[in-house]
């Protein structure tokens, strides 16, 4: 046991640039990628994470000076920059956690699919990357790769949990056939969504107004070509001029104003691209995944687990995202206890209301509301995370003097936050707490499948 | 020479997987090619430059430029009727 500790922590102790591309390359040969191959997308992973460094250190330079201004000369309390889930994703990969995330919920998923507990085949391996977060939050409490792991691997199997069940609902409120969507990030928009669909029900019932409801196809093109709405949906306008605007208000004289203002924009426009490499770097182990995936496909009962992305599409979610940008500004303004200046994660609300949509079968006026409130505790979450995550981010090279950090979108945050509750208490408490979740889920799961199973039966010999 | 948009949502994730089985159907039909990877609010900003959008979902709004839905690369199924759509649309 201290042996697996000391063992990682040297590991660790090379540093991520060393750490994670080796790691990436080892496991691509264990995937039988060439080895080639192997290497190249190893070191490929590393140049994302120097690019993704080099990105994030435009928010210590330049954004974070914004946050003290905010804090010291506007009286506004916030001092905490949102770099959203496209550096969140980049920083938990570079964490010890992160490098061997994917060999682990490959191998969870594998296991949970064969004892017949889901029938999700979940091999989106960028997205594992929330399993990391969460494992990484927990390391940073426990200093324990095994807990790290076992907490990591409670996130996912509930995850598997919703996946499963949701799978119907997603595949008819996205058109897709045969997917689910396993993805780490939408744990709150399942159980939110789900506590307040017989509310709206309820409420619906009692209240019968059919005009309301009726948001048909053509507001969603409408608002898109809106011009204003296309300014901000763009990173580079919405980075200079959130920068500039928040750089007045933070009392920085006109040329350090404008100067924020091209910092966001060129933190907004960088991030993405220095992550992207990185995503580069997994394909390999990506496309032995996929060929993995098809053979045991013989089997077409499974879902493919897919992105949160795909309900990216719809009408109502395409809408919500432009229109969630300035109520997203608005509640971090106005909320009691926020602390986070909402920045790179404006461009992501349709991730935050994709699987809301879902839930509420692609109703405009529910999965508003219900992104609307869900906004509310993303941002004190995420206020009340800042400090760990930003310790996260530091410990794993990530250089800050002046800002902390975290993220509104991605979800992460939210899902990861009991097991850091849980381990902080005490390890005991979180390790019981991981467990019942992994054995509740393997439990719960293996008697919905034979109920469902024993149902489709009945309903052939009935044909028969 | 030809030019790809490949879009998803954020213009990371999805859209670098599909990238890479693109290039390799356009490298198999020896079309030259530059492909562009961007989000798709951005697709605007590149329209004028491209042959053909391939997307991750449904795009919501008619381009002046062909556009195929890319997401059966990612899920395994309709991957070949999307190819033959591209190899179309392209020679």
């Amino acid at each position: 046991m201290a042996f697996i500790n000391e063992f990682f922590a040297n590991l660790a102790g090379l540093g991520k640039y060393l750490m994670v591309p080796l790691m990436i390359a080892i496991i691509g040969v264990l995937f039988k990628v060439n080895v080639d191959k192997a290497i190249k997308g190893g070191i490929t992973v590393g140049i994302g994470l120097f690019g993704l460094d080099l990105a994030l250190s435009i928010v210590s330079d330049y954004l974070g000076p914004v946050a003290n201004g905010l804090v010291t000369k506007a009286n506004l309390n916030l001092d905490v920059v949102d770099v959203g889930w496209q550096a969140l994703s980049g920083i938990a990969f570079g964490t010890q956690i992160g490098a061997m995330i994917i060999p682990v919920m490959i191998l969870f998923n594998v296991i949970m699919v064969t004892i017949g507990a889901s029938r999700t085949m979940n091999v989106d391996i960028w997205n594992f990357w929330h399993y990391a977060v969460t494992g990484s939050l927990v390391y940073f409490v426990t200093n324990n790769i095994l807990y790290s792991l076992l907490a990591a691997i409670a996130h996912a199997a509930i995850i598997l949990l919703f996946a499963d069940r949701t799978a119907p609902r997603v595949q008819e409120v996205t058109g897709i056939p045969g997917i689910s969507i396993p993805h780490g990030g939408v744990l709150d928009q399942w159980i939110f969504g789900f506590i307040m669909e017989p509310i709206y029900n309820f409420i619906g019932k009692r209240f019968r107004n059919d005009k309301k409801t009726k948001v048909g196809g053509g507001q969603g093109k409408k608002l898109q070509e809106n011009a204003i709405f296309k300014i901000i949906q763009d990173p580079i306008y919405l980075g200079f001029i959130l920068g500039t605007v928040l750089g007045f208000i933070a009392g920085q004289g006109a040329k350090t104003s404008f100067t924020t203002g091209m910092a966001m924009a060129a933190f907004l426009y960088l991030t993405p691209r220095m992550v992207k490499i990185l995503m580069e770097g997994l394909l390999p182990i990506n496309q032995a995944v996929q060929k993995m995936r098809s053979k045991m496909d013989g089997n077409s009962d499974l879902y493919i687990g897919m992105d949160n992305a795909v309900g990216l599409g719809h009408n109502t979610v395409m809408l919500i995202t432009v229109i969630a940008i300035p109520i997203l500004i608005v509640l971090a303004a106005i909320v009691p206890g926020n602390r986070v200046i909402p920045i790179a994660s404006l461009a992501a609300c349709g991730y935050c209301s994709s699987m809301l949509n879902v839930v509420h079968k692609g109703k405009f006026g529910r999965t508003l509301f219900s992104t609307t409130i869900l906004f509310i505790s993303t941002l004190l979450i995420a206020s009340y995370m800042a400090p760990v995550i930003t310790e996260v981010a530091i410990l794993s090279g990530f250089e800050t003097e002046y800002a902390l950090i975290s993220s509104l979108s991605g979800g992460t945050l939210i899902a990861a936050a009991p097991f850091f509750l849980a381990f902080r208490f005490s390890n005991t408490a979180g390790l019981i707490f991981s467990l019942i979740i992994i054995v509740g889920t393997i439990v719960l799961q293996r008697i919905y499948f034979k109920n469902k199973d024993q149902q489709e039966e009945t309903k052939e010999v009935k044909q028969v | 020479m030809k030019t790809i948009i490949i879009a998803c949502g954020s213009g990371i994730a999805t859209s670098t997987m599909i990238s890479a089985n693109v290039e390799e159907i356009l490298n198999d039909a020896n079309i030259a090619h530059e492909i562009i990877q961007c989000s798709i609010p951005e697709i605007e900003s590149y329209e004028s430059r491209a042959d053909l959008i391939i997307s991750t979902s449904q795009l919501q709004r008619e381009y002046s430029v062909p556009s195929v839905v890319g997401i059966g690369f990612i899920t395994g199924k309709d991957s070949e009727e999307a190819k033959k759509e591209i190899l179309e649309i392209l020679s």
